[in-house]
């Protein structure tokens, strides 16, 4: 499901070793080529549902990854990606704009209020910022509920149209499966590639030591909105894809909850690698369905089991698979 | 000869506070000038000001015959104005390499959308800037470190590491804040050899904030001299070393009692 190549957006030195380079791309193309075939034998819907999901869930945590780069966390991801939702669903059911060009829209969209608010919101820093994100957040929750001539407030959108590919349309879960790895290998592909170019090396820089790199040349608030404006954008374009495939909409469809479970898959996975934002939401989304046997303590081992990453791999799921790395191809430095 | 950096009647005021008064001073290219007065005198302000991080209260100050006043100061260091900081000078979770490329960030013409790319264009220009900031840790003695995570470095070998991220900048007038401030006796003259060579080679002008005398008066050409926000004196370190005003501003004066 993973196909991502397993370079950490920590730290990346210019030279990967040959040998490493190899073996993450090879890893990277058996990793997808499962992706590919596994959903073939399996007739099981609720099974591909759970892909889907996870497949989702990982564009959330990677795009929240990306704001979350510059230092600054957000509370109100969920906001943006129900933000992208209403904009597409609107715009098939009202307009009949077809939901290819309605997700480039809510992107788009998404990603402009993002610069807007960003220019304003990002001055905060630390947890005045998380706090103002969080209010953001509910307000746009309450704002959905509340404009009922445009939103049909909390009895929400019913029978919002399929994705069709020229025509194909994606309305079953195989079908959509394909559609939501595609964008998932595009946005980790893309992602990737920003983090490794002079845009990564100034996010870091910013989360790093703020000062020395305002002082080093680096455009802090420049950086910052255009990280804001990015990672809101994917999410808002990835709602809009989500929306199209659940095919409802209310204003409970993405709340605060949501954004919690984000920054949770972010934590757990690992801050501040590309793969730990996949990892997390990769282990996080179908866990409460493997303790479903538990009942009445499904919750409890839940925390357990979140407690139990922190407390032993405080940097992430990650960590485990790098620990395996440098023990396997780095000489002890 | 015009001057590189010109301070004019600068204030700044925290509330009541007038933290800089009416100050004025100038550098010229090729000149190594120290901003020196006892604590609460108002140096680090008259630092924050010129650099671009606090704006002044009233003044102008003109780098390379222009207003920088307002600017980000992330566009100052573009212009050719760096400064280093007292305590966070190094980004300490990654590698001493990366730190100076960081530095270099606003030297390296690189476009940005061609560096997400990776093109041949991209990569050259960064071949390029990789190779001076290696060159500048063989400078600093810092290259044997150059993969290490910076903040594993040694006190002394991180204050280096800020001078090298700040020269990565190419700046035509480098502000260092208390450079060796915690350095020992020994490793605090090496660092004033390393300026003056570093001025020397590089054709830098140096602006430094300092309280360590020995090495203000055998390192500097020129001292400006501030107490209570005011310019006391300004002149050559015997000159100042002499001056009463200064003395008094150090020791108190001698009818004070």
């Amino acid at each position: 499901m993973d196909g991502a190549s397993p370079i950490a957006l920590g730290h990346v030195e210019p030279r990967v070793p040959a040998r490493r380079r190899w073996r993450a791309i090879a890893a990277g193309i058996v990793l997808l080529a499962a992706a590919l075939v596994l959903p073939q034998l399996t007739t099981n819907q609720f099974h591909l549902h759970l892909a889907n999901l996870m497949l989702l869930n990982a564009i959330f945590a990677v795009s929240l990854g990306l704001i979350a780069s510059v230092g600054q966390i957000s509370l109100g991801h969920a906001a943006f990606v129900a933000a992208g939702a209403y904009v597409s669903a609107l715009a098939a059911m009202n307009l009949k704009i077809p939901p290819v060009f309605g997700i480039l829209i809510a992107g788009l969209v998404t990603g402009f209020a993002a610069v807007l608010l960003g220019k304003v919101l990002l001055r905060l820093r630390g947890v005045y910022f998380v706090l103002v994100t969080f209010l953001a957040g509910q307000v746009f929750t309450l704002v959905a509920l509340n404009w009922e001539s445009v939103t049909h407030g909390a009895n929400g959108l019913v029978g919002i149209p399929a994705i069709s590919l020229f025509g194909f349309p994606l309305s079953t879960r195989l079908r959509f499966y394909y559609f939501a790895l595609a964008a998932f290998v595009l946005v980790v592909t893309f992602v990737w590639a920003l983090m490794r170019s002079q845009y990564g090396r100034a996010f870091r820089s910013i989360a790093e030591n703020i000062r020395l790199a305002e002082s080093s040349g680096i455009d802090v608030s420049h950086y910052q909105v255009v990280a804001f404006a990015l990672g809101s954008g994917i999410a808002g374009a990835t709602g809009a894809a989500m929306v199209h495939y659940i095919r409802f909409l209310s204003p409970d469809s993405f709340t605060f909850n949501d954004s919690v479970a984000y920054i949770t898959m972010l934590v757990v996975g690992g801050r501040t690698s590309l793969i730990g934002a996949v990892l997390g939401a990769l282990f996080l989304t179908p866990l409460p369905e493997f303790l479903r046997g538990f009942v009445g303590a499904q919750h409890i081992i839940y925390g357990v089991i979140l407690l139990a990453v922190l407390l032993f791999l405080p940097n992430g799921l990650v960590s485990l698979g790098r620990f395996f790395v440098r023990k396997g191809s780095e000489p002890a430095s | 000869m015009t001057a590189l950096l010109e301070v004019d009647t600068v204030s700044r005021r925290f509330g009541g506070l007038l933290a800089l008064k009416d100050v004025s001073f100038s550098i010229q290219p090729n000149e190594i000038v120290g901003l020196i007065g006892p604590n609460g005198a108002g140096k680090t302000t008259c630092f924050n000001v010129v650099s671009g991080v606090m704006r002044p209260s009233s003044g102008a100050i003109r780098f390379k015959d222009q207003d920088i006043v307002g600017r980000k100061p992330s566009r100052i260091v573009g212009d050719g104005l760096v400064r280093t900081f007292q305590a966070t000078t190094i980004f300490p979770q990654s590698t001493v390499i990366e730190n100076v490329m960081r530095g270099a960030f606003a030297t390296t013409p690189v476009s940005m959308v061609g560096s997400i790319f990776n093109t041949r264009a991209a990569r050259s220009v960064l071949a390029v800037t990789q190779a001076r900031c290696e060159r500048l840790l063989e400078r600093l003695s810092l290259t044997p470190f150059r993969a290490r995570r910076a903040g594993e470095l040694s006190y002394g070998a991180q204050r280096r590491l800020g001078v090298a991220i700040a020269l990565a900048a190419k700046p035509a007038l480098l502000m260092l804040d208390e450079p060796v401030a915690g350095l020992n006796p020994e490793e605090a003259a090496d660092f004033g050899r390393l300026i003056r060579e570093l001025h020397q080679s590089e054709n830098i002008a140096v602006l430094l904030v300092e309280h360590h005398m020995r090495l203000v008066m055998g390192l500097c050409h020129r001292l400006v001299v501030l107490d209570h926000g005011e310019k006391i004196a300004e002149g050559a370190p015997a000159e100042i070393r002499a001056n009463r005003k200064v003395i008094e501003a150090y020791l108190g004066a001698e009818d004070a009692a």
